[in-house]
């Protein structure tokens, strides 16, 4: 396989991990809103 | 028995093929995403039959952690099939129904799918745990562990029970769905648990009938294959019997009316009618029939229960 198309592969995996990591980071902070909020009696 | 089937000597070449053509579509389907549909549905009952609603009012169930209770019961139950996969790569490549799975394809690095499995597993239990509670969060660690541990690596290779003891590991969903909303287990959720457990026999038997050749070629000792089908068919009649009284539980203990009942008698009814017609049947129509069915009638009991609750 040429080099670079191996890299565009390996930039579509990077890029797929990044959204996954930003995804699961919107998440927990969502979770912690909610939690705080009913920890406060909200 | 069957002896362990060697993953080197049966299928020397997988994981050893490049792979670097992985797509997203084939690590979906590392998830098993058709197990994972009925692995929901029943943690939907689990969160729903629970006591206390789904709400934005106080002492409710916000339905935003809901939502991330049945993410984590799928993810968890789509990671442990990813470790499976993993660890089945030879059998996988050796049976028709498996071969065309990303592993033997060769669609996916071995390394790649059990690295995919762990993170998943990791992070789905402690996400479980943060935004749920850790009661359901060890129920979901368990239920990974027994799949993977206890079903793949240990039981399924050695004994024709496999899927006897194996098949607590897809029982789990409605009492970890439970064990999200309130934080505990009770004796409904059990009762939930013992529907999947005793279904699961007559159901993978089934298919085990008309897939035997596939699993004798595999090495695997289900049930048909090491007790022969006459057996087979004898027992899943059996567990099919066992199963009533959980199924008829939730009228009893209270939690469904007679909507419920009335319509779990149909279905059960008519699950015990197709066990009995494989009980008596020598060729594998009725095998067919039954596993088929099987699926509606489990969603269906799951359905039935919920609506009878809501309403």
């Amino acid at each position: 396989m040429p080099h670079s198309e191996l890299h565009q592969k390996k930039k579509k995996k990077n890029y797929a991990v990044l959204l996954a990591l930003v995804a699961f980071m919107a998440v927990i902070f969502v979770v912690s809103i909610i939690k705080m909020k009913i920890g406060m009696g909200g | 028995m069957t002896a362990p089937v060697s993953q080197d000597a049966l299928f020397p070449a997988a994981g050893t093929l490049p792979a670097a053509d992985a797509r997203i579509g084939d690590f979906i389907a590392l998830l098993k995403p058709r197990v994972m549909t009925l692995v929901v549905f029943s943690g939907i009952a689990g969160l729903v039959l629970a006591p206390g609603s789904i709400g934005f009012a106080q002492g409710d169930l916000h339905p935003f952690l809901a939502l991330v209770a049945v993410f984590c019961i799928a993810v968890g139950a789509g990671a442990a099939g990813a470790i499976n996969m993993w660890y089945e790569r030879d059998i996988d490549a050796i049976m028709t129904r498996t071969r065309g799975r990303p592993l033997p394809m060769g669609k996916v690095e071995p390394a790649e799918a059990l690295s995919f499995g762990v993170i998943l597993t990791v992070l789905s239990v402690g996400l479980m745990g943060v935004a749920l509670n850790w009661a359901a969060a060890f129920l979901l660690a368990f239920a990974s562990f027994f799949y993977v541990i206890i079903y793949t690596v240990w039981l399924k290779r050695r004994t024709p029970q496999n899927i006897v003891i194996g098949g607590a590991a897809g029982a789990f969903p409605p009492m970890i769905g439970w064990a999200a909303a309130t934080g505990d287990v009770s004796l409904l959720s059990i009762a939930l648990f013992m529907i999947i457990f005793l279904w699961t026999p007559p159901h993978f038997w089934a298919l085990a009938l008309f897939r035997n050749e596939d699993y004798k070629r595999a090495g695997v000792p289900m049930m048909p294959v090491v007790a022969g089908e006459k057996s087979t068919r004898l027992q899943m009649l059996m567990y099919t019997l066992l199963l009533t009284p959980f199924v008829a539980a939730p009228y009893l203990m209270g939690a469904c009316g007679l909507a419920y009942a009335a319509g779990a008698v149909v279905l059960h009814g008519l699950f015990i009618a197709a066990a009995l017609r494989v009980s008596r049947d020598t060729d594998y129509k009725s095998a067919r029939a039954m596993f088929g069915y099987s699926i509606v009638y489990l969603f269906a009991l799951f359905a039935l229960m919920m609506a009878d609750m809501a309403a």
